[in-house]
């Protein structure tokens, strides 16, 4: 009869090692944070030329990759937001670029890594190819505006 | 009483003692109903003895190469038994929950299923091929799965960016303070 039971036992304890029970949902959505992106193209005078928005529901610790492409370039971003207190998030930023050029043929790449510590409702803006754009350079620069907010299940987001 | 069809047929074989058949044999002669049964018996064995059976060609010819092959007919997999002792059958069905399970896990953490309200905005997807992306791809795979991105927005084209200065990560408010 023993012999019986050992099999069942291990079979019931399989059952529970592989489909545990799932995280309650609310405390999931309680927890969440919406990360909104808003990348442009400014022109020199700070007018916008191109934008498009984008937002990811995550949890504290779960990074969100974003990768933009272009005629000449690559941009993977690892953006993971932490919530420090009530009054600040803690944002691990991190982003590689791949930039070609035509004359020299190469291929540029430069890399960043950044711990923020963001007050509440204020956002965070990176720039990919840096922040002067001048005549001599680029007439335009590329901007990525990002904003943390809790996730609220009712709307959306909550704002601050 | 008349003996019945067994012991006729016994009897008609020779396969009956010495007594029982002088009894029989004496019973039959009195019996229009044996006797009958007797020429049935005798004419199926003259049947047996000169007629050829009326057996089909094909038929024969298909018995004949049966008997001649294998023996055992063709049968499809589905068709055959499988046995196993039992602990093997045992392991397999655990095996089987097992990486099942394993799979089916995998299968839920690649589609992540949203609380519900949640909402997951794809704002604009761009197809990965350039050549030149994938010229400096065994690169980019050093930073994880280069598809394997939230977003992917792709910019207008034509968009013409040099490079500035270092990439940069600031708060809004120092960006403001700074200008």
């Amino acid at each position: 009869m023993r012999k019986v039971f050992i099999p069942l036992i291990m079979l019931a304890y399989s059952q529970i090692a592989l489909f545990p029970q799932s995280e309650d949902p609310n405390i999931t959505t309680e927890k969440a944070l919406l990360v909104s992106m808003v990348v442009r193209i400014l022109e020199q005078n700070n007018q916008v030329v191109w934008n498009q928005t984008s937002s990811k529901t995550t949890i504290p610790g779960k990074a969100i990759r974003v990768k933009l492409t272009g005629e000449n370039f690559l941009i993977i971003t690892n953006l993971t937001p932490y919530e420090k207190d009530s009054e600040f998030y803690i944002l691990l930023a991190q982003a590689e670029i791949w930039l070609k050029e035509a004359l020299p043929q190469s291929v540029q790449y430069f890399s960043t890594f950044k711990t923020l510590l963001v007050p509440r409702g204020e956002a965070i803006l990176f720039f990919p190819f840096g922040m002067a754009a001048t005549e001599e350079s680029s007439p335009y620069t590329l901007q990525m505006e990002i904003l943390i907010n809790p996730y609220d299940s009712a709307g959306g987001s909550s704002g601050d | 009483m008349c003996p019945d069809k067994e012991l006729l047929s016994a009897y008609f074989d020779g396969e009956v003692d010495t007594v029982w058949k002088a009894r029989i044999g004496k019973h039959i002669e009195t019996c229009d109903k044996c006797k009958q049964v007797l020429k049935s018996f005798e004419s199926l064995h003259t049947l047996l003895q000169t007629e050829e059976l009326p057996i089909n060609q094909e038929k024969r010819e298909s018995i004949y190469q049966y008997v001649t092959s294998k023996g055992t007919p063709a049968v499809h997999f589905w068709d055959r038994r499988v046995s196993l002792p039992a602990p093997i059958a045992l392991a397999a069905a655990v095996l089987f929950v097992v990486f099942g399970g394993f799979i089916f896990s995998l299968m839920d953490r690649a589609s992540p299923t949203s609380p519900e309200g949640l909402v997951f905005e794809l704002s604009s997807v761009s197809a990965y091929g350039k050549e030149w992306e994938r010229d400096i791809f065994p690169v980019t795979e050093l930073s994880g799965d280069i598809t394997d991105t939230d977003f992917l927005i792709a910019l207008p084209t034509h968009s013409g960016f040099t490079v500035q200065g270092e990439p940069k990560f600031i708060l809004a408010t120092e960006y403001k303070r700074g200008k």
